[in-house]
């Protein structure tokens, strides 16, 4: 787990080792995620005959359901999520152990990090649940998202109560 | 009945945002930095503008002008870094003015008035006119869509 540190004005204590982060695009912004978060990659091409229509109207962001290993994925369009500039996402990202799957624009690079500053206190929003912290790449600042934190648990539970019979008996108790 | 009592002689630092003059009590003030690249990320807090990196720290940039002035800054040319508090700790952000900034020192600061909004910690009485002291704290608490957690901080 890449530890936030304690603010954004101190580096966590100590030397960790650096951990691999996959720095992905959304609508022109560099978003990044903890690899081991990820449990698969796959072009939305791919996943063509693999998605369910899911479209409940309190989460505009959300247009379909995927299942992976016996679990339901609702599939976030983080652009639309982050009210960002439409795009043609190619890219879903399957998160390990959170309940949903990403749409993004392309993968950037892979990369590597010890530490990421806490989200300043100024921000008070839903960005607080997003998102693990802040990592800076070369000067660039890039959100790491948090992977559980992208649908909160009473957003899953919203989902859930509005499945369709049909896939309501893959979303685990 | 006694009327109003100015407070004690302190240090102020003078900040332009557009056409007004503001000014915050000194001790509050970091260091007056020259405007960076602004790294705008998505969130939902109205009245943050972005982050900087300044000093191997990531600030947050909180745009105060649309509410005081009633518009943006369409245009500035450094950031005032200040030390915010939050709760029982403190975080420095930076708040972008036109530039111009001054410090004065040995100022007594009026009263607020009892119609003042909560922002308003006293007033500066300068030649030219009287410059508002912000109490930043405040004003936080009184931006659109600021939680009950930062009223909670005020207490």
């Amino acid at each position: 787990m890449i530890a936030p540190a304690a603010s954004t004005e101190a580096r966590a204590t100590g030397r960790r080792e650096p951990r691999p982060v996959i720095v992905f695009e959304v609508a022109g912004r560099a978003m990044a995620i903890p690899a081991g978060e990820v449990l698969e990659i796959r072009s939305t091409d791919s996943l063509a005959g693999e998605a369910a229509a899911f479209e409940p109207l309190e989460f505009p962001w959300i247009r379909h359901t995927i299942e992976r290993e016996g679990t339901l994925h609702y599939v976030v369009n983080l652009g639309v999520l982050f009210s960002l500039a439409r795009t043609r996402p190619t890219l879903v990202l399957f998160l390990r152990g959170a309940q949903c799957a990403l749409l993004v624009d392309r993968i950037e690079r892979m990369d590597a990090i010890s530490w990421v500053f806490a989200l300043p206190r100024a921000f008070r929003g839903s960005e607080r649940s997003w998102y693990l912290g802040l990592a800076l790449f070369d000067d660039e600042v890039v959100p790491m998202l948090n992977a559980r934190g992208i649908l909160t648990p009473e957003q899953q539970a919203q989902l859930a109560a509005r499945l369709p019979e049909t896939l309501a008996g893959t979303v685990p108790a | 009945m006694s009327g109003p009592v100015a407070t004690a002689e302190k240090a102020y630092v003078l900040l332009r945002l557009g056409e007004r003059q503001f000014a915050v009590p000194a001790e509050l003030v970091e260091e007056l930095a020259a405007a960076g690249r602004l790294e705008r990320i998505p969130h939902t807090t109205p009245q943050v503008e972005g982050v900087i990196v300044r000093r191997k720290r990531v600030l947050a940039v909180r745009d105060v002008a649309r509410m005081l002035t009633g518009r943006a800054l369409p245009l500035h040319r450094f950031y005032l870094v200040v030390r915010q508090p939050y709760g029982d700790a403190t975080e420095s952000e930076a708040i972008p003015v036109t530039g111009d900034c001054e410090l004065l020192t040995g100022m007594v600061a009026l009263p607020r008035g009892e119609r003042d909004p909560d922002y308003v910690a006293g007033w500066i009485d300068l030649s030219s006119e009287q410059v508002l002291v912000l109490d930043l704290t405040k004003l936080i608490a009184e931006a659109p869509g600021a939680p009950a957690e930062t009223a909670e901080h005020r207490a």
